[in-house]
C-alpha cells in the first residue's frame, strides 16, 4: 500500500492560549485534488502553515512526504492567500517564477533547463507573455498566476494553494482548476477553496477544517438534504453527528444554529 | 586643465582615481542591495560605528606604540564585529532592528569621539576620518580595495538571485530551501566592508550618501536588479571622477563635492518620470 503524502496524526495547535485547531487527524494519499473548505478562522491557513513546516504542533505528528514539514518542504510548492511583496523591488514576472527553482540550482544560478522550466509553467497559468513584465505592475489576479507558475516551475510533487484563485477573473479561474486537476495526474494537491463548483466538479475529497478537521471523499458530500430550502444551490457536508453546509458563496452554515429554514 | 596635468604628474591623483574606480564597483553592487533591502539605516549605523575602530587604532598606535593594528584594519574589524552584533540582536524579533542600530550608530560615534581626544598630537583624523581623504589614498589602500572588490564580485555574481529572492520575499525564498539566515548575515557583512571601503573615499558622514543615491536613481531607470547594479556603478562612478576632476582646482572637498552631484542626480531621476 502506498504511503500516504499528507499523513496527520492527533494534531492540536493554537496561538498562545486559545488552540485553534484540535486533535486533526487526516491522510491525504498521492494524486488527489482534496479541497480545503471551513469558516473564516477556522484553521484552514494555520494547517498549510503546520504542512509546510513554519509552524509546530504542540500535540501530534505530521509527515508530509514522508518526511518532517521542514525537511520536505523543498517538495512543496505554496502559493499563498495574499503575498506580502515591496512593490520596488525590481524583478519580472519571469524572474518571480524562476525563484520556484531558487533552491535547487547551485548557488541559485539558473541553468537553461530551469528558464525552460519557468517559461512552461508561465504559459501552463496563461501568462506566456508576461515574462518580461514587472510584477509589481500585474493584476491582482496576474499576481496569483505568476506564483502558481511558480510553484509550478519548482517541480513540487505536492502543491499547498491557500485560495489561489482570489481575485482571478472567472474565465482563468475555470482554466485554472482545469490544471490543477490534470495536475493530479503527476502531484497531489490540496486547495483552500470557497468555489462550490470545484469542491463538487474537480476535487477527489474535501477536507473540512473547523477547529477540527474531517477529510470526506467526494462521493460522500451529499447535496440533497437541505437543497430544496436554499434553492437547490447548496452543498452539504456530512460529517460525525453535524452536519455543514455551504452556500453558492462559499460562506459555511450550521444547520443546527438555525439554517434549515 | 590642472588636474589632468597633475594627472600625470602626480601618482597621488592616479591613485584617487583608482579608489573611486574601485568604490564605485562595490557602491553600485552593493548599494543596490542595500536599497532593495531597504537597509540604509544598516548601512548608516555601521558607517557611523567605525569612528569607534578608527579612533581606537589611532590611539593604540601613538599612545602605546601597538603599531600592528593600522586605522584601516580597526575599522575592518569594527565592521564586522557590529554586524555580527546586529544580526544576533536582531534574529527573529527579539530586538526593535531600529533601536539596535540607533545604539551600534551613536555608541560607535561616541567611542570614537573619545579615542580621538585621548589620542596625543594633531588632531587632524578626526575631519578626515568624518569627511574622507580620498587625496591621501595609498598604494595598499587600493591593493586592499581590489581585494575587497574581487571578494563582494565574486558573492554578488554567485548568490544574487538567492538575494533577491529575499528581497521579493522571505518566507517564500525560505520555503524554496534559501537559507535565509544565512544569507542575510552575508548580506550584512557585506554591507560592512563596503562601507569600510567608501569611507577611505568620502568618510564616514557621507559614505552612506555614495552607497544608496547613485543605487536609488538607478532603481527609477531600471526594473532589473543586475541592470540595476551595473547602472549604480556607473552612476557612482561618473559622479565620484566628475566631483573629483571639478573639486580639484578650487581646492574643495572631493567627498563633499562627489556627494553633492550623487544628490543631484537622485533627485533628477526622482523629480522626472521614470523610463523602464
Amino acid at each position: 500500500m502506498t504511503a500516504p503524502v499528507i499523513d496527520v496524526t492527533d494534531v492540536c495547535f493554537g496561538y498562545g492560549s486559545e488552540e485553534v485547531l484540535h486533535n486533526v487527524s487526516f491522510a491525504v494519499l498521492a494524486n488527489t485534488l482534496v479541497a480545503v473548505v471551513g469558516p473564516n478562522g477556522g484553521g484552514k491557513t494555520t494547517l498549510l502553515k503546520l504542512l509546510l513546516g513554519e509552524l509546530v504542533p504542540r500535540y501530534g505528528s505530521i509527515r508530509v512526504l514522508g518526511g518532517a514539514p521542514a525537511e520536505t518542504r523543498t517538495r512543496v510548492g505554496y502559493v499563498p492567500q495574499s503575498l506580502a511583496f515591496d512593490p520596488l523591488v525590481p524583478v519580472s514576472a519571469r524572474e518571480v517564477v524562476l525563484m520556484g527553482r531558487v533552491g535547487r540550482a547551485r548557488f541559485g544560478l539558473y541553468g537553461g533547463s530551469d528558464r525552460r522550466r519557468a517559461d512552461d509553467a508561465l504559459a501552463r497559468v496563461g501568462l506566456e507573455d508576461f515574462g518580461r513584465r514587472a510584477f509589481a505592475e500585474l493584476s491582482g489576479g496576474e499576481r496569483q498566476r505568476v506564483l502558481i507558475a511558480q510553484a509550478l516551475a519548482g517541480g513540487s510533487e505536492l502543491l499547498l494553494l491557500d485560495e489561489p484563485v482570489a481575485n482571478v477573473d472567472p474565465e482563468q479561474t475555470e482554466r485554472l482548476y482545469a490544471l490543477f486537476q490534470e495536475l493530479t495526474a503527476t502531484v497531489t494537491v490540496l486547495m483552500v477553496s470557497h468555489n462550490l463548483s470545484v469542491v463538487t466538479d474537480r476535487a477527489t475529497h474535501v477536507l473540512c477544517v473547523n477547529g477540527t478537521a474531517e477529510l470526506h471523499a467526494i462521493n460522500e458530500v451529499a447535496s440533497s438534504t437541505f437543497a430544496a430550502a436554499y434553492g437547490g444551490r447548496l452543498t452539504t457536508i456530512r460529517h460525525d453527528a453535524s452536519c455543514h453546509v455551504l452556500d453558492a458563496s462559499g460562506v459555511m452554515h450550521r444547520p443546527h444554529h438555525g439554517e434549515e429554514g | 586643465m590642472l588636474f589632468f596635468e597633475d594627472f600625470l604628474r602626480f601618482p597621488f591623483l592616479r591613485h584617487a582615481v583608482l579608489a573611486v574606480v574601485l568604490a564605485s564597483v562595490a557602491a553600485g553592487l552593493v548599494g543596490s542591495l542595500v536599497v532593495v533591502r531597504r537597509a540604509t539605516y544598516l548601512a548608516g549605523a555601521v558607517s557611523h560605528s567605525l569612528l569607534a575602530g578608527l579612533g581606537l587604532a589611532r590611539l593604540l598606535q601613538r599612545r602605546f606604540g601597538i603599531g600592528f593594528l593600522t586605522p584601516m584594519g580597526g575599522a575592518v574589524l569594527t565592521a564586522l564585529a557590529v554586524v555580527l552584533l546586529v544580526t544576533h540582536l536582531t534574529a527573529r524579533g527579539r530586538h526593535r532592528t531600529d533601536t539596535v542600530l540607533s545604539a551600534v550608530w551613536t555608541g560607535g560615534m561616541a567611542l570614537g569621539v573619545s579615542c580621538v581626544a585621548a589620542t596625543p598630537g594633531y588632531q587632524d583624523d578626526l575631519m578626515s576620518y568624518l569627511f574622507g581623504s580620498l587625496l591621501l589614498v595609498t598604494g595598499t589602500d587600493l591593493f586592499w580595495m581590489a581585494v575587497l572588490d574581487a571578494v563582494l564580485v565574486a558573492v554578488i555574481l554567485l548568490c544574487h538571485n538567492r538575494f533577491l529572492a529575499i528581497a521579493f520575499n522571505e518566507e517564500l525564498a525560505r520555503l524554496r530551501g534559501v537559507n535565509t539566515a544565512l544569507y542575510e548575515l552575508l548580506f550584512h557583512i557585506m554591507t560592512a566592508l563596503t562601507m569600510v571601503l567608501l569611507v577611505r573615499v568620502v568618510g564616514i558622514v557621507l559614505a552612506i550618501a555614495l552607497l544608496t543615491l547613485p543605487a536609488a536613481a538607478a532603481g527609477r531607470l531600471t526594473r532589473s536588479l543586475d541592470r540595476m547594479m551595473l547602472l549604480a556603478a556607473g552612476l557612482c562612478l561618473l559622479v565620484s571622477l566628475i566631483g573629483l576632476v571639478v573639486s580639484y582646482a578650487p581646492g574643495w572637498p572631493p567627498g563633499a563635492t562627489i556627494v553633492e552631484l550623487a544628490v543631484l542626480v537622485y533627485l533628477g531621476t526622482s523629480l522626472t518620470r521614470a523610463r523602464r
